[in-house]
């Protein structure tokens, strides 16, 4: 297209507006001319704009060429208008708005453009001091509310123009209800959690729910919303308002179901190797599945044609097990329009997978099946559909799917270089029926490929024995033990190189760890050396790691402060709840001389001993007597960095979270009457761990102790076995008849400073810590927020002396409930 | 002076009680009882542990004696009192003599609830002395043969100050009690319930998906007395779906979150 015309004067163009036209060009340093012709129609308005508003027009004649390139003429005309109108109202918008408008106008879907200009033009005849802002946040706000929504939202939030900005940006509390109250569908994240204990229950293994990235929106492809399985997480779209109804639900249930049954029946448990055949080697992160499709050669149709297999080999599956949810399947199938493509447009070898996938999704049969089906497609349909039905049955697992695909592959395979198309050329793939699943495994995070290279290893090694076990056991096996990592470990483990001794001399503190320390206060000297227990050696390396006690400085009690106000209804109560426990403890004493009361028991008992002629009692009373509860208990607090991780929807640190469970409970144990102490850890390696008191036994809970608590805060690293052990020490010295040890985690013992201190040699050494403990006569107990914590808790922390917080935001409310039951 | 034993047949387990062997417990029991071996029964709640021992005490032909133990038991609770009754003095057995007396199996449920100081007086009976010194009659009884101490422990709750002693821990040989395999559950459930196996295997499999809940919100599976009850709910006319909301759901857990995924796993089976 030419753009320019140099020294052409296009017929039509009316000699003053042009000539404007290049006054107004030269003004704006424009060194080319403009396509007059193109902007004729334009130059009065913006001529009057600039007339009107000389700033506000000249901000707009210096955007409205590429305006008109981008956009179109018409959009520009209507800017241009909108600008009119704005300028008389209040002229710092209407230069704002000259600014930016075009940019957000750029933003949004063509199909909404006309949308969001009639917005600007509602907003200036009622919000004429908001329409900047609104022109900002209009691209987000238009695809998820409709006009009449949208118009609810912006009159509850453009009332105030100071907190327009907070409202629209979703920022407000008012904000969010409104748009979660006008916006049809379901959001993810209200469901997410209901999912993913929905799929735990299912799987029997921890599941997650996670976002999945958006779907590609093109030619051909709808933004369908479904579910993507990895074999470890779920992957749903963040939002699903396909129906507007309770049907939302179910879509994101049927989704979730489909994805978490490919993890129960066994989708990620194929071992290719048991196939017939010889396929290439493994590569490195390479599912065994997508090894088969490196095998057959055109990756992307091996693909499609075993997930439409798996999913119909799984959905038989849960058909059977699941009569409830095939009944849902089924009825959110219905629901959904049929709008796959028809067969006219498809290459014959994607008619093929076409008809395939129909049947597969029971969708109905066409009529133009009959008459557009290729004859090529037509007969290894015939080689196709027999195996759909194989892998109906209930005995087939996904060996057999991919069994299947390696039987029709010649016929399909022939079928593809029969065709046009070059084959590389099959791509992105099958557009997929909205609400099924889609095998997805470069959607996996880090753990989980660790986790299934661990569990191949694990076969692998056993094979080589001749011990057959398959994938899916394997990764719970690993899951559990970590046991390929403890050898990766051992692999790069060395003895320590030279005497300890000298390192230790010299107390060298990561300036990290001495943040918040009392400087006032001396520190432990030398520090106390504890062992650490190898479990590859079965045996305890004996002053191996030194724990140094800190005070905590005071710092201000506002921590403290806002908890107990913020919470104030909770502390009151729980104050009440811990005083009534108090009497629980009084206790008879018999066999007094003098008391309150008689003893039945013993005054029958010697009026029998008179009769029968022996000597009279006189220790015949019982008094109520206050027992000393005799209590003592410890709280240790994980203080690594992973700490400072926020919790999702609160806004709150772990750590925060942690404090804020630390001031009520204080309170509590404080209103029962029990002897407590607060401390934390953290550390660098195993010549700096650090341990810090916030209120030690001795001392009351009151300002000090508050102040100390608004003073912790994440550091380093955790090397739980030592911290254990130096509180043991320090409880131990506590005379009392019951002591209890409650370690606050947020995940597995890791300590990267010099020599790790992870996996199985940091979990062993926790379990070896925490079994002294008990030995000692400690009460060790653990309470974790690490949703993964299943997989080594149980070990690590014994049967029955732990629990998983599955919401970390409801720690402050459930640790009284369970130091209550830990002590009652 | 008058000594008052409960008679016998007080004790005596009339109708064969429905027990489902799960794996092997009747024989080891059996043994346990032949050799006069105290036994501990270790497990969750509702896993079949009365009814186990009440199987067993008709199966040996064994006088029965329970006690659910708490706070407040006291050894004359366990002993014996003296009593009068009008110009008499009496003395009255407590449960654990008259299981001495008669050679009974004696069951104290729930052992850890009774104060430490209160179960010392097993401890001469669960040794190969098996005799109870009565301070108070001045006597020391010898067991009967048959008499056999069977106490249950449940090691979920996870109180720090009532843990078993290792001295009285070792006093005993131990048996497991979990929730049976499903096969059997099934099987339990149909017969306790008088169900059909349709009904029970779905709410087995039901109460299998919601046990995988346990540690992530739940603080303790299904038991099989809850999936009994349910049963028994849709026997006399419920719905499946409100039986398991009742017995299972609301029962379990306040947590909506947990509770809308209960209610979605009991509507996968309906
Ligand atoms: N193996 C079994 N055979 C028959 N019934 C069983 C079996 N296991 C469980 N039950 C059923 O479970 C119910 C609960 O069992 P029971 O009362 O013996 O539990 P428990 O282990 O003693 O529980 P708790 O610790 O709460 O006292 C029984 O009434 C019975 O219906
Ligand atoms: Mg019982």
């Amino acid at each position: 297209m030419a753009r320019r015309i140099p020294g052409s004067r296009p017929p039509g163009t009316d000699g003053g507006s042009s000539g404007f036209l290049r006054r107004a060009a030269r003004l704006v340093g424009r060194e080319t001319w403009p396509p007059l012709d193109r902007l004729a129609a334009l130059a009065g308005p913006v001529a009057r704009l600039l007339a009107r508003d000389r700033r506000t027009g000249m901000a707009w004649a210096r955007k409205v060429l590429a305006v008109v390139e981008t956009l179109g003429e018409d959009h520009a005309r209507q800017c241009t208008d909108l600008l009119a109108q704005a300028v008389e109202r209040d002229p710092e918008e209407a230069l704002r708005l000259a600014e930016t408008l075009p940019d957000h106008l750029a933003c949004v879907a063509p199909a909404d453009r006309r949308r969001l200009l009639r917005w600007v033009g509602w907003a200036l005849d009622t919000q004429p001091r908001s329409v900047s802002t609104l022109v900002e946040h209009l691209p987000a706000l238009l695809p998820v509310l409709e006009d009449g929504a949208l118009r609810s939202f912006l009159d509850r939030g453009l009332a105030s123009p100071e907190r327009a900005a907070a409202f629209l940006r979703l920022e407000s509390e008012a904000s969010r209800e409104a748009m979660a109250s006008l916006r049809p569908g379901v959001a993810l994240e209200e469901v997410t959690r209901i999912l993913s204990l929905y799929a735990t229950a299912h799987c029997g293994q921890e599941v997650r729910i996670r976002a999945a990235p958006p779907e590609p929106i093109g030619p051909g492809r709808r933004g369908a919303p479904r579910a993507f399985a990895d074999g470890h997480d779920i992957h749903l779209p963040a939002r699903m308002d396909t129906f507007g109804d309770g049907r939302d639900f179910r879509a994101y249930r049927v989704a979730t179901a489909l994805a978490a049954g490919m993890i129960e029946f066994g989708t990620f448990d194929l071992i290719l190797d048991d196939l017939p055949g010889v396929w290439p080697a493994r590569r490195e992160g390479e599912v065994e599945h997508e090894r088969l499709f490196r095998g057959l050669g055109v990756r992307s149709l091996a693909r499609d044609l075993f997930g439409i297999l798996e999913e119909a080999r799984v959905e038989a599956r849960i058909e059977a097990a699941y009569p409830g949810l095939a009944r849902d399947l089924a009825g959110h199938r219905a629901d959904l329009p049929d709008d796959r493509p028809p067969l006219t447009a498809l290459a014959p070898v994607d008619q093929a997978v076409e008809i395939l996938a129909r049947r597969a999704w029971h969708l109905p049969r066409r009529s133009e099946e009959d008459r557009e089906l290729d004859p090529g497609a037509r007969a290894v349909l015939a080689v196709l559909l027999p195996r759909l039905e194989r892998v109906r049955r209930p005995e087939a697992d996904v060996a057999d799917s991919a069994r299947a695909l390696v039987e029709v592959w010649p016929a399909v395979s022939g079928l593809l270089a029969r065709s046009d198309e070059p084959v590389a050329g099959r791509e992105p793939g099958l557009d997929p029926l909205p609400g099924g699943a889609q095998i997805r495994s470069d959607l996996r995070d880090a753990r989980a490929w660790a986790l299934d290279e661990r569990a191949l290893a694990l076969v692998a090694a056993l094979r080589a024995v001749g011990t057959r076990l398959g994938l899916g056991e394997a990764r719970a096996q690993v899951a559990s033990s970590d046991w390929a990592e403890t050898d990766a470990w051992l692999a790069a483990h060395e003895a320590p190189a030279g005497p300890l001794a000298e390192a230790r001399d010299e107390p060298s503190l990561s300036p990290v760890l001495r943040e918040g320390v009392d400087p006032g206060h001396p520190l432990s000297g030398a520090g106390f050396l504890y062992p650490e227990w190898d479990h590859t050696v079965s045996d305890r390396l004996p002053d191996r790691v030194r724990v140094r006690e800190y005070a905590l400085a005071r710092g201000s009690s506002a921590f403290a402060d806002e908890v107990l106000d913020r919470r104030r209804p909770l502390v009151a109560a729980l104050r009440r709840q811990f005083e009534a426990l108090r009497p629980d403890d009084v206790r008879r004493v018999r066999g007094l001389a003098h008391g309150d009361e008689l003893d039945m028991d013993r005054v029958v008992e010697d009026r029998t001993v008179r009769r029968a002629g022996g000597s009279p009692s006189e220790r015949l009373y019982a008094r109520r007597e206050r027992a000393d509860r005799s209590v003592a208990v410890a709280f240790l607090l994980d203080l690594s960095s992973s700490t400072n991780e926020v919790v999702t929807g609160t806004g709150q640190r772990i750590v925060d979270v942690e404090k804020e469970a630390l001031v009520l409970i204080a309170e509590a144990v404080d209103a029962l009457g029990d002897a407590f102490a607060i401390w934390g850890f953290s550390g660098y390696g195993r010549e700096q761990v650090a341990f810090y008191v916030a209120k030690s036994f001795d001392e009351p809970w009151g300002p000090a102790a508050r102040e100390r608590i608004g003073a912790i805060g994440w550091r380093m690293e955790n090397r739980d076995g030592a911290a254990i052990r130096h509180a043991s020490r320090r409880l131990l010295e506590r005379p009392a008849r019951t002591r209890l040890l409650v370690l606050l985690s947020d995940g597995k013992p890791l300590d990267c400073g010099c020599e790790r201190y992870a996996d199985a040699y940091a979990q062993e050494d926790t379990r070896m810590a925490l079994l002294e403990a008990r030995q000692a006569g400690l009460h060790p107990f653990c309470i974790t927020v690490d949703p993964h914590s299943r997989e080594y808790l149980p070990r690590m922390y014994g049967a029955s002396s732990y629990t998983v917080i599955e919401r970390v935001e409801s720690l402050p409310a459930r640790l009284p409930a369970i130091y209550r039951r830990l002590t009652v | 002076m008058r000594v008052v034993t409960p008679p016998v047949e007080d004790f005596l387990v009339r109708e064969p009680p429905f027990y489902l062997p799960v794996s092997g417990e009747v024989d080891l029991f059996a043994q346990a009882a032949a050799s006069g071996l105290p036994v501990l029964l270790k497990g969750p709640t509702g896993t079949g542990k009365t009814r186990f021992v009440t199987h067993m005490a008709w199966k040996l032909g064994r006088p029965l004696v329970t006690v659910a133990c708490h706070e407040d038991l006291t050894a004359s609770d366990l002993v014996g009192r003296f009593l009068i009754l009008g110009d008499e003095t009496v003395w009255c057995d407590g449960p654990l003599t008259a299981a001495v007396r008669h050679g009974a199996i004696v069951y104290l449920d729930e052992m850890v609830e009774a104060r430490k100081d209160t179960l010392v007086v097993i401890h001469p009976l669960t040794d190969d002395r098996r005799m109870l010194p009565v301070e108070k009659l001045g006597t020391v009884l010898h067991a009967a043969p048959g008499f056999q101490v069977v106490v249950s422990y449940n090691p979920g709750y996870q109180s720090a100050v009532k843990d078993l002693k290792p001295s009285t821990r070792q006093r005993f040989v131990s048996l497991d009690f979990a929730f049976p395999p499903p096969e059997l559950e099934r099987r339990v459930i149909a017969a306790e319930a008088e169900v059909d196996e349709a009904l029970a295997d779905a709410l087995v499999r039901i109460a299998g998906k919601v046990r995988n809940l346990v540690d992530r919100g739940l603080e303790e599976g299904v038991s099989t007395r809850l999936v009994v009850y349910a049963a028994r709910l849709v026997r006399a006319g419920a719905t499946p779906r409100v039986a398991c909301a009742a017995a299972f759901t609301r029962t379990l857990t306040d947590d909506p979150d947990l509770r809308r995924s209960i209610e979605e796993i009991v509507a996968d089976f309906l």
